[in-house]
């Protein structure tokens, strides 16, 4: 019996590690901004509610992908088609990328209204944790 | 289709020349009233490289009125859904940004390049923009970016609802404000000005006949209300002063109203969608209410990973008897499915079933479009986003 289950639960992390790497990420505010719920946080990177400067790591990093797994739920041509969807409307632009945790650390602790998500490690008090997706 | 793309790259560099320079002139207009360091410009752009073939050949399948040319059995079309739009983002400041998109496409009688936004925008208040210049009409739901099919799920937008308002821009002012209010997300759009025209193509079944469309001005309202997987929308456009002529002839003279109302819900995996439209043609005499309808689709797709299979249905009602053919109901259904085969890039397919009275989405003989025919529209198509 015991087995079994175990095979079951390895079967099924193998068929969600196929989405999705569960890398630990954080999204990271100016240290004088106020916490954000989930359901914000998908709002603010999905376009829907306009909220300061947004910052991602490179479209093509797993990062990336994770991130918008974990706080929107989306896969990337999802969030690609929303952006889409924003910016030939004329409504906004999308994130700006940057290449890694540090350069969105260091945009983010200089701008009172810039949000950004980092990997946890890369974590120092130069920003706030706004929301642990963990 | 190798002319295809030849053409495609040529254009290119005609739109990005043409998009340019609106845009230095912008930059320098609000660069000297206040000193800045450079904009921060950003340049995108869409398209779609479609094909289109049907069961006959005593209809031309169109994806607009617009199209003086469309799709048949013997001769399958590259032109009724290609398209290619480039645009430019100029952020100046945290105030003033501005757009500027060019687009070309089939419609009006040719393939040439259209400017199609061209604004200058201030956030002046917290919450609004205001904006001059030109702008898409926002008329329903999809009408903003309703030629990048890479942000839709479906092949092309129902044209039973999307063919009845052709004009796609207009030149004025407009303000978009969005508020805030626990979980929900309003936006107000208010806009005002003049409608940069439209031609539309019939055929009598040799010859085909032009209409010019001419108004005197244009206002639109717009209401969105957005929460987590669900978005509504409430929609008003008013043409003031419409004539539409051939020949340079006026063959209606009124008000043209359109009112919608649609509503989306979208969780990531199930897309369910669904809009309807009034139209309203106030005129003086016998023309009062000629070209009156009604319109409707009802759309849902599921997402499997990468692939989503979609069906939709809709129907175009005519109230009215300005329109030609017969008056009973056109519908519509269309199955497909959407690819996304990479990052920017996703492949679609879809087979449409187009039934019922007012031919006047083929460009056909009037007698075979009155039997009502049934025909099916084979498309396939490629949208990329860069």
């Amino acid at each position: 019996m015991k087995t079994s289950k175990a095979f079951i639960v390895a079967l099924l992390l193998c068929a969600f590690s196929s989405f999705a790497v569960a890398a630990d990420l954080v999204v990271i505010g100016h240290p004088s901004a106020s916490t954000l719920s989930k359901a914000q946080v998908a709002d603010i990177y999905l376009g829907k509610t306009s909220s300061g400067t947004l910052y991602d790591l490179p479209e093509n990093s797993a990062l990336y992908a994770s991130f918008y797994e974990q706080a929107t739920g989306r896969n990337v041509s999802q969030v690609k088609s929303t952006w889409a969807r924003i910016v030939f409307s004329g409504q906004a632009q999308a994130p700006t990328q940057l290449p890694d945790s540090s350069a969105v650390k260091r945009a983010v602790a200089e701008d009172p209204r810039a949000i950004g998500y980092i990997e946890k490690s890369a974590l120092d008090s130069s920003v706030k944790v706004l929301l642990d997706l963990n | 289709m190798f002319e295809y793309i030849a053409a495609v790259q040529e254009t290119m560099m005609k739109l990005q020349n043409a998009l340019f320079i609106p845009l230095t002139a912008i930059a320098f207009a609000v660069g000297s009233s206040h000193a800045m360091a450079a904009p921060d410009v950003r340049v995108s752009g869409f398209g779609t490289l479609g094909y289109v073939t049907t069961n006959t050949d005593d209809a031309e399948y169109r994806s607009s009125l617009r199209q003086h040319k469309g799709a048949t059995e013997s001769d399958g079309d590259w032109g009724v859904d290609s398209r290619l739009g480039l645009q430019a983002n100029a952020t100046f400041n945290d105030t003033f940004s501005a757009v500027a998109q060019g687009y070309i496409s089939r419609r009006d009688g040719d393939s040439s390049l259209d400017l199609e936004w061209l604004f200058l925008q201030a956030d002046v208040i917290d919450g609004t923009s205001l904006r001059a210049g030109r702008m898409l009409v926002p008329t329903f739901f999809l009408s903003d970016f309703r030629h990048v099919g890479y942000a839709q799920h479906w092949l092309r937008s129902p044209v039973e609802v999307y063919g009845n308002f052709l004009n796609t821009s207009f030149d004025g002012l407009q303000s978009v404000s969005r508020f805030s209010m626990g979980d929900y997300n309003a936006t107000v759009q208010l806009s005002g000005g003049q409608a940069t025209g439209n031609k539309k193509y019939f055929s009598d079944g040799f010859n085909v006949i032009e209409t010019d469309e001419d108004s005197d001005s244009i206002y639109s309202a717009n209401f969105s209300l957005q929460r987590g997987d669900w978005t509504g929308r409430l929609g008003y456009t008013h043409m003031r002063d419409v004539e539409i002529l051939s020949g340079g002839q006026p063959v209606f003279s009124g008000n043209d109203d359109f009112f919608s109302a649609g509503i989306q819900y979208d969780n990531g995996s199930l897309l369910a969608m669904s809009e309807h439209i009034w139209r309203r043609w106030d005129a003086s005499g016998v023309q009062d209410g000629a070209l009156d309808s009604e319109a409707f689709y009802l759309t849902a797709g599921y997402r499997f990973g990468n692939v989503m299979p979609y069906v939709t249905y809709s129907e175009f009602t005519p109230q009215g008897d300005g329109y030609l053919g017969s008056d009973d109901t056109r519908k519509t259904t269309a199955i497909g499915a959407r690819w996304d085969v990479a990052r920017n890039l996703a492949v679609k397919a879809q087979v449409e079933e187009v039934s019922g009275g007012v031919g006047d989405q083929f460009l056909a003989n009037w007698e075979h479009q009155l039997g009502q025919p049934t025909t099916q529209v084979y498309s396939i198509a490629l949208d990329f986003i860069f």
